[in-house]
């Protein structure tokens, strides 16, 4: 598979602020990508140098091949930013006809669909929109563009739990028809473990992981028993957390356990489960502050 | 293509109120005014519509810059396709402005002279010495000076690099102008521009100048970072 | 029909499972037609990608077959194959982890075995 987006040393700073620390980053075509990382962590600002809203101090970037500069079009990208700005007086219908031509994949009868589904009525000027179905607009210049590389900042924040359930539906039926590369920031982690098919964790500008989804559910596991059979068992394994109470402890893992070792767990009468993505996002990230 | 025409569409989108405010005010001053000419009750010259509704001219390039940039860039348009759209913007509306002023002109010098005069700056500055296509020029080229002036001066805002050149203008500015022979020499400079009997040269030498502010605008245009 | 997954197995492997299940029970015959990806990743809310992977699965090992353009098709034999993967895995997953927890409680192999029977003359 090809790449769609290349990184390379990314740095920026605001001032004294470092905001992106040599970030590398290498999206491939045709995947969906999640970015998580706490309010504040770089996530826009990477973002935006990234669809050249603001320039790097140092590093490069290139999408589909091609290294962006300041004045050229970048062809291949869609970018909807966290909050998409008032265009006061403008109809939502002129906005999506305006936005239409930057975008060479656009679909308008998936975007007639896309209005319909959010129920936002395509006569209405920009300034009665409240900021649900602000949101819902990006969404639908984002979608409808089908842009080999489409980039969501925090897509899903001002909308309802109905509505960010209709988008996540409506882009993975849509992806799969028309597969391209999503990458989509967010802080709501639960939310998009499904959905994407691989994660980078961002914290304090820099990327401190990425990982395949599919390998990330075989490596994050809790194991809870007695603190001796615990303690044993976890010897040598990458623990990201650790709590003891009395004689019960409990150890969050980021590692590979293999068959052997899940017998012999349970002989030792340990129990094993699944670490949801947010509860290693939190021990990962809040222990690593921690060191630091 | 049809992208600057996208843009050229998106500027009109956010101009039009603009617009029509202004163009609805002026128009209700002027008709209170003719009004009052002709009921002699206030015969007194004014200062022409067809001048007033101009300043709509400074509005856009304060807009544009100011409030659409980043607005047309969130929507997809790149850097240089704002540019040359809003560039496509501008000559429209300061030919239009041009070509509206002169049948204002017209108007008044031949119709509601009956009740009223006006100032009106074609006479002022005495562009009408070629006729109507003279009228044209000098005002064409002398608004879209003032026009890509502007630009410049709000794309570069908030740049660091602008700021130094600012204090350089002022500086130069106000030296020049407590200096008298330097003042002497500006003004002649102006007149080059703008008041010219001989139109060939100063329009070129106008547009050039033009050019150049477009290009500086277009330099810091590349250089301004949009954060949200 | 499962409606959410668990945290411990990969996705895919659920998807594979889940689809297995429904052949087992006769919700899909021989050569009739099974959910194509697309759906199963609208209806689940799970990446496409992990859907095909699930999926493909199945089709490495012959339950499921490929028509062009049509979709994804129950092989002829699935079912035995199903069953004899299953029953394969039988003591494993379960006669193994059952003794487990019966040692714990302290239950021998006789009371599971009586208790195995009591329960099968429900049926």
């Amino acid at each position: 598979m090809g790449t769609i987006l290349k990184c390379t040393n990314l740095a920026k700073s605001y001032g004294t602020t470092e905001a992106v620390k040599n970030i590398d980053m290498t999206l491939e075509e045709n995947t969906i990508y999640g970015l998580i990382g706490r309010n504040g962590a770089g996530k826009t600002s990477l973002l935006n140098i990234i669809t050249g809203s603001i320039f790097q101090d140092y590093g490069e970037v290139e999408i589909a091949g091609k290294k962006i500069n300041r004045s050229e079009d970048i062809e291949d990208l869609c970018y909807v930013k966290e909050k998409i700005l008032l265009f006061n007086h403008v109809k939502v219908m002129e906005l999506l006809e305006i936005a239409s031509a930057f975008h060479k994949n656009w679909d308008w009868d998936f975007a007639k669909d896309l209005l319909k589904m959010f129920e936002l009525n395509p006569e209405k000027k920009f300034r009665q929109l409240s900021r649900g179905m602000e949101s819902h607009v990006g969404i639908i210049i984002g979608l409808a563009s089908r842009a080999p590389l489409t980039i969501f900042d925090e897509p899903v924040l001002g909308l309802d739990v109905i509505m960010r359930e209709k988008f996540y539906s409506i882009m993975l039926e849509d992806y799969s028809n028309y597969p391209r590369t999503i990458l989509m920031s967010t802080h709501l982690v639960n939310e998009i473990t499904k959905i994407v098919e691989k994660i980078y964790i961002i914290d304090s500008g820099k990327i401190l992981l990425h990982e395949d989804m599919d390998s990330f559910r075989n490596k994050s596991y809790y194991v809870t028993g007695n603190r001796k059979g615990v303690e044993n068992f976890i010897e040598g394994k990458n623990v990201i957390q650790c709590e003891t109470q009395g004689n019960i402890m409990i150890a969050a893992l980021f590692d590979t356990i293999n068959d052997k070792e899940m017998h012999n767990a349970r002989r030792l009468d340990l129990s094993i489960d699944g670490m949801p993505l947010q509860k290693f996002f939190t021990y990962f990230v809040d222990g690593r502050n921690h060191i630091e | 293509m049809s992208r600057l025409l996208s843009v050229v569409k998106g500027s009109y989108g956010v101009l039009r109120v603009y617009l029509m405010i202004l163009v609805g005010l002026v128009a209700i001053a002027f008709f209170i005014n003719l009004l009052l000419g002709i009921g002699n009750i206030n015969r007194n010259s004014e200062v022409s519509s067809g001048n007033i509704v101009t300043i709509f001219l400074l509005i856009i390039s304060g807009v544009l810059p100011l409030y659409f940039f980043k607005r047309i860039i969130n929507l997809g348009a790149s850097r240089k396709e704002y540019y040359f759209g809003t560039i496509i913007a501008y000559i429209f509306w300061v030919a239009a402005f041009s070509v509206f002023n002169i049948i204002w002109f017209l108007l008044e010098q031949n119709v509601f002279i009956e009740y009223k005069s006006y100032f009106n700056i074609i006479e002022i500055f005495g562009w009408d010495r070629y006729g109507v296509i003279g009228m044209f020029i000098y005002q064409f080229s002398t608004y879209l000076f003032i026009v890509a002036f502007f630009n410049l001066v709000f794309s570069c805002f908030r740049d660091r690099l602008a700021l130094g050149i600012y204090i350089l203008l002022a500086a130069a500015i106000s030296v020049s102008m407590s200096i008298s022979s330097l003042r002497e020499a500006v003004f002649k400079g102006v007149a080059i521009l703008f008041f010219n009997p001989t139109i060939l040269p100063s329009t070129i030498l106008t547009f050039a100048l033009i050019g150049l502010l477009f290009m500086a605008g277009w330099f810091f245009t590349t250089r301004r970072e949009i954060y949200k | 029909m499962k409606a959410s997954f668990d945290d411990i197995q990969p996705i895919f492997q659920q998807i594979a499972d889940m689809t297995e299940d429904h052949i087992l029970n006769d919700t899909y015959g021989e050569d009739e037609q099974v959910m194509s990806t697309t759906q199963i990743a609208k209806t689940f809310q799970i990446n496409p990608a992990t859907a095909v992977k699930g999926i493909n699965l199945l089709v490495n090992e012959g339950i499921l077959y490929k028509k062009r353009g049509l979709g994804m098709f129950v092989a002829p034999g699935a079912k035995e194959k199903i069953l004899t993967k299953r029953r394969k895995m039988f003591y494993q997953e379960y006669v193994v982890k059952l003794l487990e927890e019966a040692k714990k409680i302290q239950l021998s192999a006789e009371d599971i075995i009586n208790m195995i029977k009591h329960e099968s003359e429900g049926y």
